[in-house]
């Protein structure tokens, strides 16, 4: 499907004169409050917008800002534009062109496809410098279409990975491990080395194994002994333990190029919460979180 | 020796090389050589079919369902804790029970499947001791092997002897259990040697396995006492099959159907599943294969070799077998081993006219093939499935045996079990 069939002329707005994030949020909102009505009030879905990884998603790469948010109840999917009269700063670099995707749940995957569309799109610095200087909706609108740009019909993992990634070196003691993913709230890490090359992978769940080797789990319950001398040691003296004693190597590969269907299989069949996605030379560009992927797909943002 | 004949040999032998490194898959390679015999005329296929040997086939698959099952009551883990508490957790006690143990299971049931059930929960016992478990796992693989030996279902070449000779459970117990008794003591006694010795348990950790409760395993106490019933009832139909006229097959399946009725609350397909359809199919090429060099006479000039050997002596035939069957098996697999030696004994008793006509002079050699082709495998680390099975197991929880490490105990234990039979034999038998 090319992005321009989805786009409407009444909700994009050029040079717009916007001196802050949230300012430039309400600006690309204004046409899309005017131009349809919704059960929900506009200054509900303004309020939404202002909070970022609670009800609404946003993405900026390379000059734009993708932000999705969902309605629900919303029957379409809603894609407004705006391009600042200048550049407005946000905490990761100057954003030239914000769009704003709206979807309903059963738009949800959509939303995220046309979100990735326009990510690539900025990529093009050729493209994307025309789209910026376009005189008048229609223009731009002209412009994405000679530059045929598709929504992705299937989506891909780049689209839902989050983009950082704990990373460890082989040489790393459990202690420290566990330090890092206390810190950072978080339940996977990978492993890489000096080069940053993907050595493996680690998953809470294997500092646990750690402490039942393979017989354990062939005799399938423990709840005839009251200790278990692996597991403790493992508490007694796992600590120096270091990390590529831990990791493990992903029975499957994931690129930023797979597809959410594959990812998702993979991770299921293998019971992995988390899947460390790789990239070019074999560095892990992104991680696979089941929570929000969950929270990606059936649009809980 | 016409063309077909040695284009059958060569295929034969080398297939039989090939599934004895485990390179290959040897069902796939037993199926395909079938399919090679079939297809080039080395065996037609109406022979092909004949050629099987479905009393092996559905006492295994008999069998197979019924330790499938039973193992699920977790009386196989009761019954090792319990014996590891009868024991006090004195380390070479211990060891001596779960050898026992172990020998008793693989004579009622099957080797490998008593070491993938008891292997796991020995490391266990083992650490919570404070011992290294190798010695126990190595152990209690030999003891499998010996233990199998005793009884017509206790190692598939018994079962293949026992079928293709018209053996009963009754004669295998009645002629090979009492030898394999003393190989048991003799291996405990050098158990003692090798390991026992050296073993040592602090009171804190003999206490902490004392305080298992093996209770626990008996999760399901209906499933627990109908196994025990009909597994009762199997054994108690193996020992009388020959009086009532039917085969051990027979009774194992009924056996299996039985359980099955009862068992109640799985699907059919989940009982099934408890069949190793690739061993089953191994036995299905492999007898075909067989058969094929009986169709061209290799056998047939094979036996007439051996003969030439011993001079048509049973006596010397019979210490020849042992011993050929001992070493062989220690090196390749002992079940093609048997599956070609079958037919090459028979053709012995038709082709010597003093052996003609009397089958139950051949017996000793029967006993022979079965004592060195089961007992021969504790050889190597790769002469039995049992013991790759159980270093596959050990190494996955980390104690890794090498060839080296078993075999170095391996080689001392048969050459000492090889000598006792050759003893037992001379005097039973001659």
């Amino acid at each position: 499907m090319k992005l321009s069939l989805l786009l409407d002329p009444r909700l994009i707005r050029i040079g717009v004169p916007c001196n802050s994030y949230a300012t430039a949020m309400r600006a690309v909102l204004d046409p899309i409050r005017r131009n349809y009505s919704f059960e929900v009030s506009g200054e509900a879905i303004e309020a939404a917008l202002m909070k970022p990884g609670e009800t609404c998603e946003d993405r900026i790469e390379n000059g734009i800002a993708v932000t999705r948010a969902s309605i629900p109840h919303l029957p379409d999917l809603l894609i407004a534009l705006l391009v600042p009269a200048a550049p407005v700063t946000a905490r990761e670099g100057e954003v030239r062109l914000f769009v704003l995707l709206l979807s309903g749940s059963e738009t949800a995957d959509q939303s995220l496809k046309v979100g990735e569309s326009f990510i690539r799109l900025a990529n093009d610095k050729t493209l994307f410098q025309s789209l910026l200087t376009a005189q008048s909706p229609n223009e731009m609108i002209d412009c994405i279409a000679q530059a045929a740009i598709a929504v992705p019909s299937e989506l891909t993992v780049s689209t839902v990975m989050l983009r950082e990634v704990l990373t460890v070196s082989p040489e790393t003691t459990l202690r420290e491990l566990l330090a890092l993913l206390c810190t950072r709230h978080a339940t996977f890490i990978t492993v890489a080395d000096a080069q940053g090359k993907f050595l493996g992978e680690i998953h809470l769940e294997d500092i646990l194994r750690l402490g039942f080797p393979d017989y354990a789990f062939q005799l399938g319950s423990l709840n005839f002994l009251s200790s278990f001398q692996p597991f403790s040691e493992l508490l007694d003296k796992g600590l120096g333990t270091t990390a590529d004693r831990i990791m493990k190597s992903p029975p499957y590969r994931l690129s930023p190029d797979s597809g959410v269907a594959e990812a998702v299989f993979e991770m299921v069949n293998h019971h992995h919460r988390s899947a460390a996605v790789l990239g070019p030379g074999n560095t892990a560009v992104g991680v696979l979180n089941t929570t929000d992927l969950l929270r990606k797909l059936f649009n809980l943002v | 020796m016409s063309y077909q004949m040695l284009f059958a040999v060569v295929s034969f032998v080398v297939l039989f090389i090939l599934i004895s490194t485990e390179k290959f898959n040897k069902t796939i390679l037993a199926l395909f050589g079938a399919f090679l015999f079939i297809s080039i005329g080395i065996i037609p296929q109406e022979k092909a079919f004949l050629a099987e040997d479905w009393n092996v086939i559905f006492l295994l698959i008999g069998m197979m369902i019924i330790v499938g099952i039973t193992k699920h009551t977790g009386l196989f883990q009761f019954v090792a804790v319990k014996m590891v508490k009868w024991a006090k957790g004195r380390p070479f006690v211990v060891m001596i029970y779960l050898c026992l143990v172990t020998a008793l299971f693989s004579a009622l049931l099957d080797n490998v499947t008593t070491v993938l059930i008891l292997t796991p929960i020995t490391i266990l016992v083992t650490v919570e001791l404070g011992l290294k478990p190798i010695p126990f796992i190595i152990a209690e693989a030999i003891s499998s092997n010996v233990g199998g030996t005793a009884t017509l279902i206790g190692d598939p070449p018994n079962i293949m002897i026992g079928s293709a000779v018209g053996l009963s459970f009754m004669d295998f117990v009645v002629n090979l259990t009492p030898v394999v008794l003393i190989c048991l003591a003799l291996f405990i006694g050098m158990a003692w040697f090798f390991w026992g010795r050296t073993m040592y348990v602090s009171n804190e950790r003999r206490a902490r396995v004392m305080e298992f409760d093996e209770y626990k395993f008996l999760q399901d106490r209906r499933l627990l006492i109908v196994s025990l019933t009909v597994l009762g009832l199997v054994i108690v139909g193996f020992l009388v099959h020959s009086l009532i006229h039917l085969e051990a097959a027979t009774i194992a399946m009924a056996g299996a159907s039985l359980l099955m009725l009862l068992s109640g609350k799985h699907e059919v397909d989940k009982f099934f599943e408890e069949v190793e359809w690739g061993t089953i199919f191994f036995f299905l090429g492999l007898f075909i294969l067989v058969g094929g060099l009986v169709e061209v006479g290799a056998i047939k000039k094979l036996a007439e070799f051996f003969l030439s050997l011993t001079g048509g002596d049973i006596k010397n035939t019979t210490l020849l077998i042992l011993w050929v069957s001992g070493l062989f098996s220690g090196v390749v697999d002992n079940i093609p081993y048997v599956a070609t030696m079958i037919p090459l004994i028979k053709e012995m008793g038709t082709a010597d006219p003093a052996l003609a006509g009397n089958a139950a002079l051949l017996l000793p050699v029967w006993w022979a093939l079965s004592l060195g082709a089961c007992l021969g495998g504790n050889a190597t680390l790769i002469g039995a499935s049992a013991n790759v099975v159980s270093a596959g197991l050990s190494a996955k929880s980390g104690y890794p045996i090498s060839f080296l490490e078993f075999t170095k105990y391996g080689v001392v234990i048969t050459l000492a079990h090889l000598a006792v039979c050759t003893v037992y034999l001379l005097i039973v038998y001659f």
